[in-house]
């Protein structure tokens, strides 16, 4: 696995616009002083890249010439996972810095205390990543964003439909986000940590199903 | 010699078209071996599911314990911003095993096959030298069989004639070569053995030296035939 961490690592390298507009981002949300919004950014930003580093394996029929390689097809799909865990967490980590750097500067390190709450950004975000994988091993790069976009609009119609007919008391929307903004900050991190964990989890099997029955 | 790799009565549908019909093979460990077909005739069916890239509906493959497959496509992909030496040092990283990223033995390979380790890209590769890289590449693992589609397909007569001698050298070391090429003087020039196929079945053999037929004949007799 750690050959095909250093193949996509090195894809992501030689992509270096994508890198600067990832530093000029996070210097202007920086100066901006919205701490939450740039960790969350860059940790989305960095989901993208490491779920698009599929697309590029896919790009020019090289899908089957990549298969063909001494390793097995479960190893490829948790490499997807943990490369796309290492992205979110570095890009966390460096948004983090920077928003540290700028706080201290500006505020005397103020708002400091409002980072180990951030950590809870990189499950929020990483339950994309375990939808978008097995989506994107079974249909592909460009059929993938329609199947998204259905998923997607499937539950914005359930959350809408919910709070135009049901009362705020039996909706089962409103009632979650109720609990987890009544629960401590550290549980509200480990509850999203193990739903984020158990979602991965059955994504990764459906993810190693695919393709292992995928064909080239 | 002993069998290397066993295809008994192997058969892939697709839906409702056969592509490879109770196909049965037995290539022998360190010989050159063909598939030979007109297009459509199950070659390149038979080559996926021999690399595990496509699944067969019914019958059996069976290869060698622990024997290595290095393949070499028809139509390869490199990351093009990549020199060459780049593209060996990335396929040698996903393949993991540490002793095969070593420069020298990449260089090596790249000699071998008549490229250089210099600063071109990948992107200024002529269709001879990707072939030449593509070759290079699927030798890293130091594979006890090699798959190659079309491995002369767009060279020039000096990148046919240094190919066709490296594939000699390959057999002198042992390895066993599986070749899909409409170059038939290529075969004739390097093979031992082959089968030709036609809409899945193989419909006659091929033995170097068995007649005094020349094979681009016996395979236009055969395959032109309804």
């Amino acid at each position: 696995m750690r050959g095909l961490i250093e193949k996509d690592l090195r894809l992501t390298l030689v992509r270096k616009q994508t890198l600067i507009i990832f530093l000029v981002m996070a210097i202007v949300m920086g100066l901006s002083n919205n701490g939450a919004f740039l960790i969350a950014y860059l940790t989305m930003l960095a989901l993208v890249v490491g779920t698009g580093s599929i697309s590029y394996d896919e790009y020019d029929n090289g899908f089957p010439f990549l298969m063909t390689l001494p390793f097995d097809r479960k190893t490829y799909v948790r490499e997807k996972y943990v490369f796309s865990l290492i992205a979110a967490v570095a890009a966390w980590c460096f948004g983090a810095l920077v928003f540290a750097v700028m706080d201290m500067v500006r505020n005397n390190g103020a708002g400091l205390s409002e980072i180990p709450m951030m950590t809870a950004v990189i499950p929020s975000m990483y339950l994309a990543t375990a939808i978008i994988v097995p989506l994107q091993l079974k249909f592909g790069a460009e059929k993938s964003r329609i199947a998204l976009f259905v998923i997607f609009g499937i539950v914005a119609v359930l959350a809408i439909g919910s709070s135009s007919f049901l009362a705020d008391s039996v909706n089962p929307f409103v009632s979650v986000i109720n609990i987890l903004h009544d629960l401590p900050g550290a549980v509200t991190i480990l509850i999203l940590i193990a739903v984020c964990a158990l979602v991965t989890a059955i994504s990764y099997l459906c993810s190693v199903r695919i393709m292992e029955n995928k064909e080239f | 010699m002993s069998d290397i790799m066993v295809l008994k009565n192997v058969k892939k549908t697709y839906k409702e078209m056969t592509a490879v019909n109770d196909l049965s093979l037995n290539i022998k460990k360190g010989e050159v071996f063909a598939l030979l077909g007109a297009n459509g005739a199950g070659k390149t069916t038979t080559i996926k599911m021999i690399l595990g890239l496509a699944k067969a509906s019914s019958g059996d493959i069976e290869i060698e314990s622990g024997a290595k497959i290095g393949y070499s496509p028809e139509t390869p992909y490199f990351p093009e911003y990549l020199t060459g030496m780049e593209v060996m040092k990335y396929y040698a990283g996903i393949e993991g095993d540490k002793s095969k990223k070593d420069t020298a033995y990449l260089k090596g390979l790249l000699e071998l096959t008549g490229l250089s380790d210099n600063k071109i890209k990948v992107k200024n590769y002529s269709k001879g030298m990707i072939q030449r890289l593509a070759l290079a590449q699927a030798l890293i693992s130091d594979p006890d069989i090699l798959i190659l589609d079309e491995p002369t397909a767009g060279l020039d007569a000096l990148g046919r004639k240094h190919n066709l001698e490296l594939l000699k050298r390959l057999k002198e070391e042992g390895k066993t070569v599986i070749i899909n090429s409409h170059i038939l003087h290529d075969i004739e020039a390097v093979c031992d053995r082959g089968v030709i196929m036609k809409k899945g079945k193989v419909i006659d053999t091929w033995t170097k030296g068995e007649s005094e037929e020349r094979l681009e004949d016996k395979f236009v007799r055969l395959v032109g035939e309804e």
